[in-house]
């Protein structure tokens, strides 16, 4: 099975970023979050996950990410969500979950405020 | 304006849903298409989970007038309302809608009449008994991006979920 989710893992911070996906839906959301589960080891406290490729996410992939952000919580860690396109920062406001995460323009973005 | 399109009761026909709402919402320029889209895949994958049979069909309408109307059918057997929420089995919707708990937001659910129950968010409820205490997550996000939603329960036949925006 293609794995979806690709990890960079630095010193200090985790990148995770998705390839060959559009869509983090009920369709795909299951899945990405056992790949998420099984990347993000112990050791990994502050994660970044770039959104850039999603185009749509429905409230199952907004379970998987509240589910991350519980996990990197939980080690007293940051998670920033990166590249997150307009529709899909609007879907957040819907959902009432912009104040939930923290958000990035970019992935470097994302790195100075770790930093 | 009025659309109407049939899916198979699958979720990988998420796509197919997906480019056929990019153009009703080009069509209906009063909606941005990542709201709809949104909204109706969620009564999308809700419909998905009463499917029983592979063949089973998802009937999707969307009809403009003064408001914007969707009703997206629902292949699963459904049942029927009984007189009041009280004589419900919470655990049997529960498992039946696959209901989560959500501890910030309360869904209320209010008979309207025999064979339609109305949803609407509410964190607090005069009546205890009339609040279901589990909640589903996508029934929760289309309360939020919607109006008004209600189910219909339609003996022996189908049943809908109508959302209005």
């Amino acid at each position: 099975m293609t794995q979806h989710v690709k990890i960079l893992s630095q010193p200090h911070y985790s990148i995770l970023s998705f390839e060959g996906l559009k869509n983090l839906d009920a369709n795909s959301a299951h899945r990405v979050k056992a790949e998420i589960k099984g990347l993000l080891d112990e050791q990994v406290v502050n994660a970044i996950i770039d959104l850039s490729s999603i185009h749509f996410i429905d409230s199952t992939g907004f379970g998987a990410l509240i589910s991350v952000l519980k996990t990197i919580k939980s080690r007293n860690g940051n998670l920033i969500l990166s590249g997150v396109s307009s529709e899909v920062r609007e879907l957040m406001d819907l959902m009432q979950l912009l104040n939930v995460f923290e958000l990035s323009e970019s992935v470097d973005d994302a790195i100075s405020q770790l930093n | 304006m009025l659309f109407i399109k049939s899916f198979q009761a699958d979720l990988s026909q998420s796509d197919l849903l997906a480019s056929w709402l990019e153009e009703v919402a080009v069509a209906l320029e009063t909606i941005p298409y990542h709201k709809l889209r949104f909204v109706i895949h969620e009564a999308f994958v809700n419909a998905c989970k009463f499917a029983g049979e592979a063949q089973s069909s998802i009937i999707v309408v969307i009809r403009h007038q003064d408001k914007l109307e969707i009703a997206i059918t629902d292949p699963g057997k459904g049942f029927s309302i009984p007189d009041n929420l009280d004589q419900f089995d919470t655990n049997s919707i529960g498992f039946r809608w696959n209901l989560v708990t959500d501890r910030e937001t309360a869904v209320v659910a209010e008979i309207r009449d025999p064979h339609t129950l109305s949803f609407h968010l509410s964190a607090e409820t005069n009546d205890p008994s009339l609040e279901l205490r589990e909640n589903h997550r996508g029934l929760i996000s289309i309360l939020k991006a919607s109006q008004q939603l209600s189910y219909h329960f339609v003996p022996n036949s189908f049943n809908y979920l109508q959302i209005t925006c």
